[in-house]
């Protein structure tokens, strides 16, 4: 069997647009969540978020969308800290897999307003003027770039990857699922490289009332610092945020080949459906089981073997307390260590699964899991080791990483320290 | 290296599309040479550049999903979806009593489905202020009480596999490809894959769009590549007179088993799935194309079906009807086939651009042509199409194919290129 192998990797999160910058911001225990800034929300419900912070130049032209932005990003970390010339391998076996969420849309509310304004007549739009008042209003960036299938172009384009190029979207699971089907690309056999994780530049109004709409935001709007608290007895919603996350994953002998540095190794991928409801989890986490159970499987490992859980830990009542359940059903009188990265960074939804993965790596390289912060009263429904407001020495060997999706769809994923 | 060479068989097949829902007069429409294209029924088009459609006439949703209350959470991206799978799961006779929930999986290509625009409209304008701009405060006043609660379940792309798992109790893995038109094939390919590594045995796989509404008319226009009235809004595929596509909708989905698996239920196979491979071209989308490394994807998806190329009995092409990406497929095809004679064509004059449906309703067509052992015209391709000299691409009537096997290909507009090889057995039975 092929072994897949992580030779670089870089993120762009609410903390900080360099990997270092974030992860160390992370142990230190900081908030990236603030005030929406990127537009006006003061009379919205929810008025926080996880926004990246500044700007990010884009070398690559000014009509991409923020998605692609963080994606090509993340990826130039990755592809830097892996020391990879594309020209000097099959770039035919070098690939994009990403899980891919929009980006600002031609059809978002504000996006809308001045082609609606246009064609106003009365209370309706007169349809017969929209097509040809679009040619005058909106631009034609708007319609290409917002579509999920832009960053792993994009980033194909960027970094001359000539192999499989693909994009998901199982909701909150898709960088996961991303990152777990470009591990297997490669262990079958179809790519030797692959340039896999995932972005999302969900905070607009759309995605943010979205997300209000079906009550799963924090209302902690003043005091957002605090507000992402997973597990936490005191807990409301997650946090909507955005950013990238980009893996090089590699087989052994190609990374071997070109003497790469390897700082971790893909040992499982278990992936799952509740089949229960669009609206909720399944009360007994049996998706969650199911794909933890999984991932497992693959990896070849037991329960006992995982040093620490890097959950999916959203800060909602109904994922927190389903999720603690699926891992005492799983690890049973083991109380293995359990932390939420978005505690700090917030949900990520596309992109989170991939940020995590990377912080799983990078606590393998500092022996160190990071901490879920905001942590003050244990809810007895989140029956679990909390690594609680501080980061906690370790040498991580194997670490478990869940992300579950809205709809029902779960990914579990197993990374090891490489020897 | 050696890997797992598990057989992946087809065992029932389901679709929802404008040339029919029956898979026999659905294939019986896709032979006609002449694809005619109508003004659009579902909205009042006068105005747009192009007002015509390839679009299902007479679908009723409550034939798909019975409860009118389930309705409410899905669009007609998830009926149409729902209206195939139906279909291709009851082809599979025996099945829902011979599979274990853990190991039955779903894996589509979907797209975010855009609001129903009379809510957006509703929205939108409210949010207006009395300069006529868009207002967030008016939008937090007025506009967001027009906004359907649950708009965000019903528009995100995974649910359309989340409905079809809930329906028929599958645990097994579940994803959504949302790659634009290459997502129902590569999410064929991943089924595919996800059955030989043995990571379940049944996968219901496909992918189902609607792009008939106003604003997916508009977003096509301004992408570039819908053909206008003004042009005869037709969809003329490799004819140098192409002008462009023409917006689409349609469905259809495939039940996948390890070989294995449907032989100990006693299942009746309709065909296997051989091989499937993906790559990349930059230039595509300006019909660029230096022949490597992009060419091996499809000579890839061939060697994975431990086939020569000249095994083949026909190649299905996307055929979008834009001359660009027409003129990239043509290249693609020479550089592949290097002097073989394999029949070429395409369905889409028949099908229309339908998002992440696309390449599904493409592979529907390729099986239902090797079940048939015909190859079915080039529909509207009537002009000149030099760009296709010396390759057989089959036009104005359909020929016979004596050889099973149907390389399927797709690409999207940003360059992601895939192909799949299939073939159907004899009706009634397995060769």
């Amino acid at each position: 069997m092929r072994r897949v192998v992580i030779t670089g990797m870089g993120m762009v999160t609410p903390l900080g647009v360099t990997t270092e910058g974030s992860w160390q911001a992370m142990l230190e225990g900081k908030s990236g969540i603030g005030p929406v800034r990127r537009f006006d929300a003061a009379g919205l419900p929810v008025r926080i978020a996880g926004e990246v912070p500044g700007t990010l130049l884009n070398e690559t032209g000014p009509e991409l969308e923020r998605h692609s932005l963080y994606g090509i990003e993340a990826a130039r970390q990755a592809v830097r800290m892996s020391g990879l010339d594309s020209s000097s391998i099959d770039a035919s076996r070098f690939g994009v897999v990403v899980g891919s969420g929009d980006s600002r849309v031609a059809h978002g509310p504000a996006e809308l307003g001045p082609l609606f304004a246009a064609c106003r007549a009365g209370d309706k739009v007169d349809l017969s003027r929209l097509d040809r008042a679009s040619e005058d209003v909106m631009s034609p960036a708007l319609y290409s770039e917002g579509d999920t299938l832009m960053p792993a172009v994009h980033i194909a384009r960027n970094f001359g990857a000539y192999g499989v190029n693909r994009t998901c979207l199982t909701a909150c699971a898709a960088s996961s699922q991303a990152l777990g089907e470009a591990f297997k690309a490669i262990q079958y056999g179809d790519a030797d490289i692959i340039l896999a994780g995932g972005c999302q530049a969900l905070v607009t109004l759309e995605g943010l009332v979205g997300f209000t709409l079906l009550n799963a935001l924090s209302k902690r709007n003043d005091q957002p610092e605090q507000a992402s608290r997973p597990f936490d007895a005191e807990r409301d919603g997650f946090i909507l945020s955005e950013g990238g996350g980009v893996l090089v994953l590699e087989e052994l002998g190609h990374a071997q080949a070109r003497s790469a540095g390897i700082y971790a190794e893909m040992k499982g991928y278990g992936a799952s459906a509740d089949a229960f409801r669009v609206t909720d989890p399944h009360p007994e986490g049996i998706g969650a089981v199911l794909c933890m159970k999984r991932a497992l499987q693959d990896a070849g490992l037991a329960p006992e073997d995982i040093s620490y859980v890097n959950a999916h830990g959203t800060s909602t009542k109904a994922n927190d307390a389903v999720e603690s359940k699926a891992i005492s059903a799983i690890f049973g009188d083991y109380r293995v260590p359990v932390t939420s990265c978005k505690s700090c960074v917030g949900h990520l939804i596309a992109a989170t699964g991939a940020v995590e993965l990377i912080t799983a790596v990078l606590s393998i390289r500092d022996k160190v899991i990071p901490p879920t912060i905001n942590y003050n009263e244990p809810d007895p429904a989140c029956d679990v080791e909390v690594v609680a407001n501080n980061a906690r020495e370790a040498r991580p060997a194997h670490i478990l990483s869940n992300s579950f999706g809205f709809g029902g769809q779960n990914v579990s994923l197993v990374v090891s320290e490489y020897v | 290296m050696t890997r797992s060479r598990k057989r992946v068989v087809l065992t029932g097949i389901g679709v929802e599309a404008p040339p029919g829902r029956d898979p026999d007069v659905f294939f019986d429409n896709v032979k006609k040479g002449e694809a005619k294209h109508c003004a659009v029924q579902a909205f009042d088009a006068a105005g747009f550049s192009c007002a015509r459609a390839v679009e299902i006439r007479d679908f009723e949703p409550r034939s798909a999903v019975k409860k009118k209350k389930k309705l409410k959470l899905m669009g007609r991206n998830i009926v149409l979806v729902i209206a195939a799978a139906n279909r291709a799961v009851a082809c599979a006779v025996g099945l829902e009593s011979a599979v274990r929930s853990e190991r039955f999986g779903t894996t589509l290509g979907g797209r975010t489905r855009i609001s129903d625009f009379s809510e957006l409209e509703a929205c939108v304008l409210a949010s207006l202020d009395e300069n006529g701009e868009f207002s967030y405060a008016k939008y937090a006043s007025d506009g967001i009480s027009h906004v359907y609660p649950l708009s965000m379940l019903k528009n995100l792309p995974n649910m359309a596999a989340a409905h079809l798992s809930i329906i028929w109790k599958a645990t097994g893995p579940s994803n959504t490809v949302t790659h634009g038109a290459s997502s129902g094939l590569q999410a064929l390919g991943e089924a595919f894959r996800t059955i030989q590594r043995g990571d379940a045995d049944v996968m219901l796989a496909g992918g189902s769009d609607s792009y008939i509404n106003p604003l997916d008319f508009v977003a096509l226009h301004r992408l570039g590549f819908l053909s206008p009235d003004e042009l005869g809004a037709c969809c003329r595929p490799f004819d140098e007179n192409a002008s462009g596509t023409l917006p689409g909708e349609g469905a259809a989905v495939f039940v996948l088993e390890s070989l294995e698996f449907a032989e100990a239920r006693g299942a009746r196979v309709l065909g296997e799935i051989l091989g499937f491979s993906e790559g990349f071209e930059p230039f595509l989308a300006a019909g660029g194309f230096d022949g490597d490394p992009v060419s091996r994807c499809w000579r890839r998806a061939v060697e994975d079906a431990c086939l020569n190329i000249e095994e083949l009995g026909g190649i299905c092409l996307a055929g979008m009807g834009y001359s660009p990406w027409d003129n990239f497929e043509l290249k693609m095809a020479r550089a592949l086939l290097d002097g073989n004679d394999v029949p070429l064509w395409s369905s889409r004059a028949h099908l229309g651009f339908a998002g992440a449906g696309t390449s599904a309703l493409d592979t529907a067509v390729a099986f239902l042509s090797s079940r048939e052992k015909m190859i079915p015209p080039t529909a509207n391709c009537s002009g000149a199409v030099s760009a296709a000299d010396g390759l057989s691409l089959v036009r104005r009537r359909g020929r016979p194919a004596g050889k099973d096997p149907r390389l399927v290909t797709t690409y999207n507009r940003g360059g992601a290129v895939a192909a799949l090889v299939l073939r159907a057995f004899p009706e009634r039975g397995r060769s």
